[in-house]
């Protein structure tokens, strides 16, 4: 059983009035789709073996994963505790590995066209991001996981993943 | 010398001239000056439909021709297959990216109720930018690049369907083909304005 714990970046020494010129992100897969998430919003990554925690793909609109796929789960961290206390509020969710944790440059990261921003449908994709480690052309999709849609039906990942959070690195 | 058979210049310029002198033969000099009026006059109607003229793209989204006019077009891109957002409707393809640079692509064919000819027969995309939004623009193939002159542009006829009647100001004919002129700020104030009062 391995459980990765993702540091939160505000206990960085880096001073709160330096320029950010590098950001942490949790890179993942859903598909064909590369998507990354600002590592701020994930406590942990586990292994998944709880169905109740609810795979991300069908909340953001994408076909669910295949059976072969390979999944890991993201431990979210949210902002405030009332929000935690929300039943509606997700705390676990189901995503495709490779699962990574990728220092990129701001310069890297890109904010949906207008045209984008005025018609998606959803407020969770918030931009598009070039990882260094992208070959040939392409995007990553950069999702605010604060605002991903809670599933109608399905459990809200309330569950912990089967694997509890590992020491801390 | 009488004094009425001076004539002094028009211009000013202090000269006199006899009658029947520089003067065309029963032509009065003030006739003259009318004349010439009226040339010049001529001269500055056909630079006036020079600047008239505007410089058009033509493109084809399935058998359909079309144009946007030039100024509204930063560019012509190669087609290359958009990166999908998840979200966006079906009218948006996704983004491409622009020499570092991120642009959507529209549809276009969709919006105007066209349907677009298979990506492997090519394609290109055209950078537009009006009313505050910049996007590209998917069509079939670009036919030409040319300078039209704006009488040429008639109304757009009435049997000409919706949603393409919407964003088209105008049709003209090109090359034995009957092009229709589209208008991207309408295009684009439909797709962006539709949502602010949203």
């Amino acid at each position: 059983m391995t459980e990765t714990h993702v540091p939160h970046p505000d206990s960085t020494s880096v001073p709160a009035t330096a320029p950010l010129t590098e950001i942490d992100m949790v890179a993942f897969r859903l598909g064909a789709q590369r998507f990354v998430v600002d590592a701020r919003q994930i406590r942990g990554i586990g292994e998944s073996t709880d169905p109740r925690v609810p795979a991300l793909a069908p909340l953001i609109g994408l076909p669910m994963p295949s059976a072969r796929a390979r999944e890991r789960a993201l431990q979210l961290r949210h902002a405030s505790a009332p929000e935690t206390d929300r039943p509606d509020t997700l705390h676990c969710v189901r995503v495709e590995e490779p699962v990574s944790l990728q220092t990129i440059p701001i310069d890297a990261l890109f904010p949906l066209p207008r045209l984008i921003t005025r018609l998606s449908t959803l407020p969770c994709v918030r931009g598009l991001a070039r990882l260094p480690d992208s070959t040939g052309p392409g995007f990553s999709v950069l999702l605010d996981l604060r605002r991903i849609p809670a599933p109608e039906t399905a459990s809200t990942g309330h569950a912990e993943p089967a694997a509890r959070p590992g020491p801390t690195a | 010398m009488a004094s009425d058979d001076l004539h002094h210049d028009p211009r000013g310029l202090g000269q006199a001239t006899l009658r029947g002198g520089t003067d065309t033969p029963g032509v009065r000099a003030d006739e003259l000056d009318a004349l010439l009026a009226q040339r010049g006059q001529a001269a500055r109607q056909i630079i006036d439909v020079e600047t008239a003229r505007i410089k058009l793209v033509i493109f084809v989204i399935g058998e359909t021709s079309l144009a946007l006019r030039a100024r509204n077009l930063l560019e012509i891109l190669p087609f290359s297959t958009p990166h999908f957002v998840p979200g966006c409707p079906p009218v948006i393809e996704g983004v491409i990216d622009v020499r570092g640079d991120i642009a959507s692509v529209l549809r276009l064919g969709d919006l105007l109720g066209l349907a677009h000819a298979p990506p492997e027969r090519g394609g290109a995309i055209l950078l537009g930018e009006a009313h505050a939004v910049r996007s590209g623009l998917r069509v079939d193939r670009v036919i030409d690049v040319f300078d039209l002159a704006e009488e040429a542009i008639q109304p757009p006829p009435d049997s000409l369907r919706q949603p393409l009647r919407d964003f088209t100001s105008g049709v003209f004919e090109h090359q034995g083909e009957v092009v229709i002129l589209l208008e991207l700020e309408q295009i684009f104030r439909a797709l962006v304005g539709s949502m602010d009062g949203a």
